[in-house]
């Protein structure tokens, strides 16, 4: 029996707007295995980031979970508040933020931003904790003399990677890394998803890796879901989903980019645009894009379930 | 690299933006200016109907190559050659006839419009100013006209405002708009990566279109491999602000000569296939020396010799059509 750290059940996030309600998180339904590295894949808009903050409980308002719940090592999210809640953010649940380039002090060293959150939470010398920042720093390769520089005097890349030692200050059992790539390039963004690797197997922790791009996890995540239009449409191995995609929107993103070591690939786009949200298509969400919709698909929405193998999709049932 | 008639010549264009990076009073350290060589030395041919693609880190200097080809940032030494006239700059006259040939794509669709213009102001104004259409009835057909090109819906978005468009409308917009004038030459400056990937394939079909059609000519700048590798004829590879491999799109991946465009295709994603990951983080993640004199790449670079920190390489050629700038693969041949 696979121990799960996370276990979202039916979870829906709604935000109000002048236009009417907007599901972000429409009946999520996911578990993570303990110390795996999970990947949701998904477009902008997807709701995506919109799922990692509830993981922390920090829908930012007006948003509100509305609907399901969230257990983390078998803790109810909804039963946290005050202390307890601060307790389980970043001790418990870590995450690396999208915009981590800008989510640094501008006006403090690397040294006393870390410092500061880790004395804050943890009963510390303040010798131990600049020894733990060392040993963080190292794990994420940046020499321990750039703990004194303050964050314009560094590269994107390395900002990105202070930005994961200080995930990880409180020694944190699951880390959200939301996008952490996105703004680097290839070769910095190759190092960095090493890094995420390697700190998943040498401290054992649970990652949940957030992208829109496909091609990143298949070197790192060693299970995939890929969200579509707030839910998921297709959980699995990584290797199974990339190698033999079951539903069409995972096919159809696969086929969208083109990928080197496959020669002559034909890249198709998929027609039309992501949905809106407040008010989706009815019956499969994917179904106005899908290349085999029929009458079932744009009269009923198929829901994710062992009986189609985990991809959201009537051709599977 | 010499051919009877390129459409756009670079010939030993240098830019250096220096900045005044004065101390200021109460701040540690000495006042200084600091330099960025920007581009160095950079020659390069594109030929008629061709697409070639500049790959390469941010920073390199992909960009500044393409303004200096529009006529945007004016080259330190060394000069631009479009269609045999050489770019001019600052003469504003000059400046519009070389923009009736060589239009330019932005790289960030959400900037690249003036909000206070409608969608229909966007394709008109460069239209009037060419004298390519006088009355609106006239406007509106070559607009209908580009919008079917590009996949843009005519009728739905004649009275909108840019605001008003997601972010594939947009860049599908500023390709209208590029394209609307008919331009022998479109530079486009990593037009996909603002871009959700469903939408990325639509706009490279588009530009392959386009060249395959129309003939027109595309400098494509991109710091995926990947995507050069789909859509162009040739690649050239920069790194900062040196073209360090120039290639046909189909060699490149497969015989790689540049230690760097080899570290880039080893750090590009793949699917369905290990790539060769296990290459050293150190060399990937390892800070450069700005200052370094001969080879830029040389702190980084794991074949590195005695001649390559005191010399720069210069592009050779080591096979059909393709050129490296390397001591270490120029003493092989």
């Amino acid at each position: 029996m696979v121990e799960h750290a996370v276990e979202i059940e039916g979870l829906c996030v709604s935000f109000p707007t002048e236009k009417g309600e907007l599901r972000a998180v429409d009946h999520v339904t996911l578990s993570v295995n303990k110390g795996e590295l999970l990947g949701i894949v998904g477009e902008s808009g997807c709701g995506k980031s919109t799922l990692a903050f509830s993981l922390l409980k920090a829908v930012p308002p007006p948003g509100r979970v509305t609907d399901g719940k969230i257990l983390v090592d078998s803790v109810d999210l909804r039963s946290l508040k005050g202390e307890s809640l601060r307790q389980y953010r970043w001790r418990k649940v870590a995450m690396v933020f999208q915009s981590a380039m800008n989510a640094l002090d501008p006006v403090k060293t690397i040294e006393s931003q870390m410092l500061e959150t880790i004395l804050q939470h943890q009963q510390l010398t303040k010798d131990d904790a600049k020894e733990r920042i060392i040993r963080l720093l190292s794990m994420v390769k940046i020499d321990k003399q750039r703990r004194k520089a303050f964050p314009h005097e560094l590269s994107g890349g390395m900002r990105q990677r202070i930005v994961i030692a200080m995930a990880l200050c409180l020694e944190p059992k699951i880390l959200i890394a939301d996008e952490p790539t996105t703004a680097l390039d290839v070769v910095v963004q190759a190092g960095i998803l090493r890094i995420i690797k390697e700190l998943q197997k040498e401290l054992g922790i649970t990652i949940i890796l957030i992208s829109h791009d496909a091609s990143i996890m298949w070197e790192v995540a060693d299970r995939l879901a890929v969200m579509y239009a707030a839910k998921i449409v297709e959980v699995g191995k990584t290797e199974d989903v990339v190698k033999n995609p079951r539903h069409p929107y995972t096919e159809a993103l696969l086929k969208a980019v083109p990928v080197l070591g496959m020669d002559e690939q034909v890249i198709k786009g998929i027609p039309g645009s992501p949905p809106n949200l407040i008010t989706p298509p009815h019956g499969c969400r994917f179904n106005p894009r899908c290349q085999y919709a029929f009458e079932k698909c744009r009269a009923d929405e198929p829901d994710l379930s062992p009986k189609n193998g985990y991809a959201a999709c009537w051709l599977r049932e | 690299m010499t051919s009877a008639n390129p459409i756009v010549r670079l010939d030993r264009v240098n830019v250096r933006f220096t900045t005044n990076l004065q101390a200021d009073e109460g701040f540690p350290g000495p006042k200084r200016k600091t330099a960025v060589e920007a581009l160095r030395d950079v020659n390069l041919d594109i030929q008629p109907n061709e697409i070639l693609s500049i790959v390469g880190e941010s920073g390199c200097g992909k960009t500044t190559l393409c303004r200096t080809v529009v006529g945007l940032t004016r080259p330190t030494s060394g000069s631009v050659f479009v269609n045999n006239v050489r770019v001019n700059f600052g003469k504003s006259d000059e400046l519009r006839r070389l923009w009736r040939t060589c239009q330019m794509i932005f790289q960030d669709p959400y900037s690249t419009f003036n909000p206070l213009s409608s969608i229909f102001d966007v394709i008109a104004i460069p239209l009037r100013k060419f004298g390519l259409a006088r009355t609106d009835a006239e406007i509106r057909n070559q607009m209908e006209f580009v919008f079917n090109q590009v996949g843009l819906d005519y009728a739905d978005l004649l009275g909108k405002y840019p605001t008003q468009l997601s972010g594939g409308q947009r860049q599908r917009l500023a390709i209208a708009r590029a394209v609307a004038i008919k331009p022998s030459v479109i530079i486009a400056d990593e037009p996909v990566s603002m871009l959700d990937m469903s939408l990325r394939a639509g706009i490279l079909d588009l530009l392959i279109e386009l060249n395959k059609k129309q003939g027109v000519t595309v400098l494509f700048i991109t710091h995926d491999i990947a995507v050069a590798r789909y859509i162009s004829h040739r690649i050239a590879v920069m790194y900062k602000g040196s073209i360090v491999e120039l290639s046909s799109a189909k060699d490149l991946p497969n015989s790689p000569q540049h230690p760097y465009t080899q570290l880039l295709l080893s750090a590009a994603p793949r699917l369905k296939e290990k790539s060769n990951w296990s290459k050293e983080l150190g060399s990937i993640l390892r800070n450069v020396n700005p200052d370094t004199v001969g080879c830029k790449f040389y702190p980084r670079c794991p074949l590195g010799m005695e001649v390559c920190v005191s010399d720069v390489p210069t592009l050779e050629r080591v096979s059909a059509g393709h050129f490296v700038a390397c001591f270490a693969r120029s003493k092989e041949a």
